[in-house]
């Protein structure tokens, strides 16, 4: 509910082989997709967002055209516009949104499509419960299947993550390309220092176990048998494994693992593991099971093509790796099948790792039976078939400012169907605010009531207010919108009882050590925003509670920003 | 080698484009740069005279340079594993080296290189009685008395306390407090001794100098019959103590004190004689008029529905009216004189702190650059409002000086007033050695009120607000940042 998500703003003009629906790595085959991008229907020129978003709340203002002294007709303008309006009388709001109080949620949903736009796009409010943040699920339900070319903001997070990660693939692969440079140079200096010379075999049994391990380049360079690796580089490799020949072992394993899992973290391996192989010979003083086994297992790796490991999830549920970890002859005629190049391929989208699975024989045809990729080819028809799913959260604060402050919603029960008032509203807010929820007995530091008071009166101000707790601080405030710019400052609620009657009643504030600010801050400061404590003074139980305008009155905020100050940036 | 002010981002963001250029985050970003870097001892050493990576055991035996005690340990670059290589070996086996014959230098102290003070707890207790006046002198805790100035250490450290008497001895020589004399001793700058007589023995008054007398009591060991030198654990002992002991300061706020001065910063204790005077709120005759005339505006309009929608349905000509009715909770203006209560506890201001800068004297402070509140950090917790508003309301009315107004070119002038704010404090937080600094600023996001800038709008972008499409873009500048997950 509390998910925060800036979206991408709109390209200008989209590029014409981006990667929409298909989940691919930049450097996976390419070419299998271009087919696909002439079927899909060119998407329209985007709408710009200040369009999109074009109301601060929803409420709209008509405002009267300026006078230009140098053009009496203006003044003509703007009495007609003046006169419409009288006799049209626009009176806005226009429309109440209607929404659902669900207890079990402890929010309103909104389940109107025309609603939940207009409360995004106007103003930002509520949240879709299957997107992170924009309610876009069906938008990106047609993206993905093909349907549609669309802009969907998640999409363009996902991509600029993959390039992102593939930045530091490539950093630290020249890194290891820089050291294994320096590793070979110094391979070819004779040992004179004292753990080199102690590492020179003994005796003739510590000779061969150094020399076993080359036989194992040699059959795994067959095994390669590509051509892809230049033979002069792997007797350098192998030259240089005898020396230095330590962590080779482990090096082995996780790229297998790395390789297995899709896991792709680890920065400390390079990404061409199927092309060149940095560590080919296990270490000399391994035993021999181990080193059979590390054989094994690392025969997984010799694939000309590196994979993509980002997974869908009309993906088949376990790739079918294990034939190649079946031994060193089904590798073989894979490869084999494989450097042909002539794979048929029909679906990347679906089958990410369809050349190893289609090349087997045991499984069919790579003509798929599954209905997406029926509806996909079926082209426009398809966007009929999904059915919006999704609806509009709103926390308890949104739809309380939107019903109190606006009057531009009205909230129906769940179970009785009747629409709520206000002070209902009010009373279940409240209520809803502690667990188990209360009928009765309201404070004026009811989390809700401590909380909203913070809502409205930043949304008073004309910033738009989001749960910030991805952040770990318990509102964002943005200026125009997430879809506009990030948000600049993260607020945290201190509620404060500094009235002398909360004193005699002993009653205090929870306090908050100083590892919990830091942590706060710490966060703030990696995303760039700056943390503000908004202190609420709360006021004692007095009568007037239950009107809400009067109560609400009553609070008092204060600010106080706060920042890191670093030693030794500010001596100038 | 991890450092307490590490970023925990490995890779601190490149300079952000932003329509406007705020300095701020920039400079957050410098920040976080340089906290990575690590302490590099190979250039260190090589500093060092007669050092040198190279120079290696030979360095320790060189005589010792007066100035090697000034400079600091620099920061370097920092390998995360090992991969074998005997340049990295080389690397590591040199920084080891360099670190060991940094460590194992010798340092010594020419007789004329350091002071000579003597410790005197009460003598400016009982001189100046009870009533001593907040002259900001902090005369009652002076403790040491120093021989003679020398060094650049005292163009900021102890005063001679001119109000004195002239009869009183001593009076003409130049009292440290206790974090001053604990620092110089620390750095071997001060030579400190406990007097076995009086006073008068010492620093006799001055009817009875003659310039003779005093030779003689300096005989061959001559000073051992007046006193003896105290060590460094002596000198903690005697000026480590807890908050408000005349004569001592606390741990947390000594080693804050020689934080900020190893760090290059002139620190003296906070005395009210440094705070300029309030602001007086003086409003010209047309001032007052006009406001009469013009009752203000209240925030708050008088009447509100009880149970909303705070907006009446209705016609609306711009956003203004629509905000001004949803106004209801209070919001906080800043003024130049509050009436808050002076601060009380850990949460006051204890250092004034200034930049280095030339012609810095100590008799003539300038207006500090920054306060200082030190805390400690398993004790306190983070301030509650009251003493927050004390402990703000007592530094100075500092209001941004960005142009305000919401016509201003970007949102960007908007963010550096609020994050200027109206007033500023910085508070130590002291773990145990581990010292976070934070600071605190006064600010009014009731001041800067944003809705007015929805108005502007189509005056500014038009019929096709193309204008305004080019500003939606920085949103993807921003975002696309390279190596962290960052902002979302």
């Amino acid at each position: 509910m509390n998910q925060t998500q800036e979206a991408f703003p709109a390209l200008p003009v989209p590029v014409a082989g981006l990667p929409t629906g298909t989940t691919r790595e930049p450097n996976a085959s390419q070419p299998e997709k271009e087919p696909r991008s002439a079927v899909v229907p060119a998407a329209p020129r985007p709408t710009p967002l200040t369009k999109i978003h074009e109301l601060p709340i929803p409420i709209r203002t008509f405002p009267l055209p300026s006078f230009y002294p140098s053009n009496p007709l203006s003044l003509i303008y703007i009495v007609y516009t003046w006169i419409t309006q009288a006799l049209t009388a626009p009176r806005e709001p226009s429309v109440v949104h209607e929404g659902i109080w669900s207890a079990k949620t402890r929010s309103v949903h909104v389940v109107d499509a025309k609603a939940i736009r207009a409360l995004w796009e106007q103003g930002f409010y509520g949240k879709g419960h299957l997107s992170r943040s924009e309610p876009n699920w069906l938008k990106r339900e047609q993206a993905r299947s093909g349907t549609q070319k669309q802009h969907v903001a998640e999409e363009y997070t996902r991509q600029r993550r993959e390039e992102r990660q593939q930045m530091k693939w490539d950093r630290a692969r020249k890194e290891q390309e820089a050291i294994r440079r320096v590793r070979r140079l110094e391979s070819l200096v004779a040992p004179v220092g004292p753990m080199e010379l102690l590492r020179l075999p003994n005796s003739p049994s510590d000779l061969a176990d150094l020399l076993a391990p080359s036989d194992a380049v040699a059959e795994s360079t067959e095994l390669l048998a590509n051509g892809q690796v230049p033979s002069g580089d792997v007797s350098d490799l192998s030259t240089a494994s005898k020396l230095q020949a330590n962590s080779s072992a482990t090096s082995a394993e996780t790229l297998v693992e790395t390789l297995l899992n899709g896991n792709r973290e680890r920065p400390g391996t390079p990404t061409t593991t199927t092309t060149t192989n940095p560590y080919p010979t296990p270490p000399p003083d391994t035993p021999v099971e181990s080193l059979a086994q590390i054989k094994r297992r690392k025969s997984v790796r010799f694939s000309p093509r590196v994979e993509s490991t980002t997974f869908m999830n009309s993906d088949p549920p376990s790739p079918s790796l294990g034939t190649g970890m079946n031994g060193h002859g089904s590798v073989k005629s894979m490869d084999g099948i494989l450097t042909n190049g002539a794979v048929p391929i029909q679906e990347p989208s679906i089958l990410p790792l369809g050349n190893v699975t289609s090349s087997s024989d045991v499984l069919p045809e790579p003509v798929q039976k599954s209905p997406v990729s029926i509806l996909s080819t079926t082209s426009h028809d398809a966007s009929l078939a999904v059915v919006d799913k999704e609806h509009l959260q709103l926390t308890r604060e949104e739809a309380f400012f939107l019903a109190f402050g606006l009057g531009v919603l009205k909230v129906r029960d769940e179970k009785s169907g009747e629409l709520l008032s206000t002070q209902d509203l009010f009373n279940i807010c409240r209520g809803y605010s502690y667990f188990p929820p209360r009928q009765f007995n309201f404070q004026p530091d009811d989390p809700f009531l401590v909380q909203y008071a913070v809502y409205h009166h930043f949304r008073s101000l004309g910033w738009v207010v989001r749960p910030g707790i991805k952040f770990g601080c318990d509102w964002l405030l943005y200026n125009r919108g997430p879809a506009f710019s990030h948000a600049e400052f993260a607020i945290s609620v201190m509620p404060s009882y500094s009235n002398p009657g909360w004193k005699s009643q002993g009653r205090k504030a929870p306090a908050h050590n100083w590892h919990w600010l830091h942590s706060v801050n710490r966060v703030q400061s990696t995303a760039v925003k700056t943390l503000v404590l908004v202190y609420v003074d709360i006021p004692l139980p007095g009568a007037s509670d239950g009107d809400v305008a009067s109560l609400l009155k009553q609070y008092r905020i204060r600010e106080f920003l706060l920042k890191r100050w670093p030693i030794n940036r500010r001596r100038d | 080698m991890a450092y307490d002010d590490e970023d925990p981002t490995a890779n601190p963001p490149p300079a952000i484009a932003r329509d406007d250029p705020s300095k701020v985050e920039i400079e957050d970003v410098e920040d976080a740069e340089a906290d990575e870097a690590v302490s590099d001892f190979r250039k260190f050493a090589s500093s060092l005279p007669g050092g040198g990576v190279n120079g290696g055991g030979a360095l320790k035996n060189k005589k010792a340079a007066p100035h090697v005690s000034s400079k600091t340990v620099r920061r370097g670059e920092k390998d995360f594993e090992s991969h074998g290589t005997r340049l990295q070996e080389n690397a590591l086996e040199t920084s080891r080296t360099a670190m060991h014959d940094v460590l194992s230098y010798t340092r010594t102290r020419a007789p004329d290189n350091y002071m000579t003070g003597w410790y005197f707890p009460d003598h400016w207790a009982q001189e100046a009685g009870e009533d001593e006046k907040p002259e900001g002198l902090w005369r009652r805790d002076r403790v040491v008395a120093l021989e003679a100035e020398k060094g650049q250490m005292t163009k900021s450290m102890g005063r001679v306390l001119r109000g004195a008497p002239k009869n009183v001895p001593g009076w003409d020589k130049a009292w440290l407090l206790p974090e001053e004399a604990l620092y110089l001793v620390e750095r071997g700058d001060l030579l400190l001794r406990w007097p076995r007589g009086s006073i008068e023995d010492i620093f006799p008054p001055p009817e009875e100098v003659d310039g003779l007398k005093r030779e003689v009591a300096r005989g061959e060991d001559g000073d051992y019959e007046l006193g003896l030198p105290l060590s460094l654990q002596a000198a903690y002992s005697l000026f480590i103590g807890n908050e408000g002991d005349r004569g001592k300061v606390t741990l947390e706020k000594f080693q804050v004190y020689s934080q900020l001065r190893r760090a290059g910063y002139l620190v003296s204790r906070a005395s009210p004689l440094l705070d300029p005077p309030p602001p007086s709120d003086t409003q010209t005759l047309w001032q007052r008029l006009f406001s009469l005339i013009s009752s203000p505006k209240s925030d708050t309009p008088k009447s509100h529905p009880a149970m909303g929608p705070l907006v009446k349905p209705g016609l609306y000509r711009s956003y203004e009216p629509v905000y001004h009715s949803l106004s209801l909770i209070p919001r906080h203006k800043p003024t130049p004189n509050p009436n808050t209560p002076a601060p009380e506890g850990p949460f006051t201001v204890a250092y004034h702190v200034f930049k280095s800068r030339p012609g810095f004297t100590k008799t003539n402070l300038p207006l500090p650059d920054f306060r200082i509140a030190v805390v400690n950090a398993r004790t306190t917790d983070v301030p509650d409002l009251a003493e927050m508003e004390a402990l703000l309301d007592s530094t100075p009315w500092d209001p941004p000086k960005v142009r305000s107004g919401a016509g201003g070119p970007g949102i960007g002038h908007m963010y550096q007033r609020l994050k200027h704010g109206w007033r500023n404090v910085i508070v130590a937080v002291n773990d145990n050695g581990m010292v976070s600094y934070l600071e605190f600023m006064e600010t009014a996001f009731g001041e800067e009120k944003l809705f007015e800038r929805f108005d502007a709008k189509p005056k500014q972008g038009g019929k096709k607000s193309s204008g305004r499409n080019q500003k939606g873009g920085r949103g993807g500048g921003r975002g696309g940042r390279g190596g962290r997950g960052g902002r979302r």
